[in-house]
């Protein structure tokens, strides 16, 4: 719905702003604005202009810690602030803001040489999500047992609200853990820090009551959440999470070391509460 | 319309609930009357600090205070933060909820920050309509806060009394007097902040806001990062003579303090409102 025609100033007054405000540009905006005995008015829109970067630059440190910690308070500050630039914020919820920032981080060239960056991200922005998904019951392996006898094997199950898979070519559960650490610094070339080399790990985020987890997953525990979140029955979810390891990956010695560690992998979930019923 | 509060009445010195003192406020002893929740920060759908507010609302009255509503905005209102807004209202029960007098969005961008209107009479127009939609949505009135400010809009021709007080009759709503955005904005624009408490009509007045801003030089900025300055408690001492005792909070949103700092804040506090309400009860003594 287009504004009233006698609100087109008011309409024009606020376009001009929030765009300046976002662009760090005064030209178009500067007439809107009074000069003050102290201050002109390119000054009393910058102290706007510099709360605004000032709490979204907060805000996104308070969502991305691990982000954070492997690039450093500037490194961290200057891409917050290409970002903001970039995604202007199109929700009225604060909280909100950062869920751009991962493919951001992918696509932005001077984290070339950072290139696990938005991998980290996307965990902490998977840590955040979980923090406030919705409360509901996990499953647990005894509740199958107790509650739902023999027919365990047909029952509907889905993937817990707060579960997010992050797949990377990094070895990114380590990764995360070791930007837990103030000043960590990720050196291919250091073995003394961190080895960029190592074999790459699937991450799993998801909540147990309040405590929010992250875990490194098998391919076989990754295998059965797709085909669970996709709508599959156990057994279902178990045949294909087969087929498409024995095929694609080639990597299992027999059908019954596969079928071992599948089963492994259901225990796994059951024990974890990474399902619920639907 | 309803008079603010479907829910239960609220009296007392509150202070702002901040995650940092959740524990505090579950175990120990010495407590505020009531705590103020920024609405925008329980909007998720789960989690611990909902799981935290339902815990404290069940020990403590507690009023709801938003920035998202984005009242004085030119786009529409947002149907999303507002469903959340009232499914939050209907199960906590709320004993005020509060928003701003002022525009946060434009043009489909949020800057989530206060930005304040011209003051003209389309725009106090524009924004009561707003506030009047939002009330009826939710079923009660809700409070506006009035805002510390660091421009002005060559197009304001009202001043901000004049432009609050015009709002606040023709959206038939509530005032929730920041006695600290007052003094800033005063400070800021050169206007009279004793005047502008006196010309607030003073039975729309629900809440006292008290908090401390940082001189930077030119200007004085509204941080809420530290203690309420000796200037505004002076004029908190003015409200409390003009409105009554009213239900006042302590907030502060930045560098935040140990609970026990806010405490103290909130005993200085409890001091002004025990003088004003022996100052009353010798007038009433010396009527008599
Ligand atoms: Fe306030």
């Amino acid at each position: 719905m287009s504004p009233k025609p006698e609100s087109n100033a008011l309409n024009a007054l606020q376009d001009k702003f929030i765009h300046g405000l976002y662009q760090g540009e005064i030209a178009n905006v500067e007439a809107l604005i009074c000069d003050s005995n102290k201050l002109s008015a390119t000054q009393h829109f910058d102290i706007y202009h510099g709360s605004m970067l000032g709490n979204f630059t907060a805000s996104l440190r308070a969502v991305f810690p691990r982000v954070l910690a492997a690039l450093g308070d500037q490194f961290f500050d200057a891409l917050a602030r290409q970002y903001i630039k970039n995604h202007p914020s199109k929700t009225p919820i604060l909280d909100d803001f950062g869920e751009g920032f991962p493919s951001f981080c992918e696509g932005f060239k001077p984290l070339h040489d950072y290139p696990y960056v938005s991998d980290v991200a996307s965990v902490d922005w998977s840590w955040h999500q979980a923090f406030h998904s919705c409360d509901v019951s996990a499953v647990f392996a005894a509740d199958l047992q107790n509650v739902l006898g023999v027919d365990q094997a047909n029952i509907q199950l889905g993937l817990h609200p707060s579960v997010s898979i992050i797949r990377s070519d990094f070895p990114l559960y380590s990764l995360w853990q070791f930007n837990e650490q103030e000043n960590a610094s990720v050196d291919s070339n250091n073995g003394a820090s961190f080895s960029l080399d190592a074999p790459a790990e699937i991450v799993m985020v998801w909540r147990q009551d309040y405590q929010v987890c992250v875990t490194s997953i098998s391919l076989p525990v990754c295998a059965l959440l797709t085909a669970f979140d996709e709508g599959c029955s156990p057994t279902q979810a178990f045949e294909r999470a087969f087929e498409q390891l024995w095929l694609e990956q080639k990597m299992y010695d027999s059908e019954e070391a596969l079928a071992a560690e599948l089963s492994e992998a259901w225990s796994f979930l059951l024990k974890q509460g990474a399902l619920k019923r639907l | 319309m309803n008079s603010a509060s479907p829910f239960s009445s609220l009296e007392g010195l509150g202070l702002g609930l901040r995650s940092q003192h959740y524990q505090d406020i579950l175990s120990g002893q010495n407590h505020p009357q009531w705590f103020e929740a920024l609405t925008d920060n329980y909007m998720g759908d789960g989690g611990l600090p909902l799981q935290y507010l339902s815990q404290i609302a069940e020990r403590f009255p507690i009023t709801f205070h938003g920035i998202g509503l984005s009242l004085g905005s030119l786009d529409p209102l947002n149907q999303d933060y507002l469903k959340k807004l009232k499914a939050l209202v209907d199960r906590f029960q709320p004993a005020l909820v509060s928003d701003h007098l002022c525009w946060t969005s434009a043009s489909g961008l949020h800057g989530h920050d206060l930005f304040p209107m011209p003051y003209t009479e389309l725009a106090a127009k524009h924004i009561a309509e707003r506030i009047e939609q939002v009330q009826e949505y939710l079923g009660c009135q809700i409070l506006i806060e009035n805002v510390s400010s660091y421009l002005e809009f060559k197009d304001s021709y009202l001043s901000e009394v004049d432009f609050l007080c015009e709002v606040l009759e023709r959206a038939d709503c509530l005032l929730l007097c920041d006695i600290n955005n007052i003094y800033v904005s005063a400070q800021n624009h050169q206007f009279d902040a004793k005047d502008y408490l006196a010309r607030l009509p003073a039975d729309r007045v629900k809440e006292l806001h008290l908090a401390g801003f940082e001189d930077q030089g030119t200007h004085l900025l509204d941080t809420h990062g530290a203690p309420v300055h000796d200037d505004v408690w002076k004029l908190y001492e003015e409200a409390l003579k003009r409105f009554g005792s009213m239900p006042t909070l302590i907030e502060w949103d930045t560098d935040i303090p140990e609970y026990s700092v806010l405490l103290k804040e909130l005993s200085k506090a409890r001091q002004y409102w025990e003088q004003h309400n022996h100052h009353i009860k010798d007038r009433a003594d010396y009527v008599a």
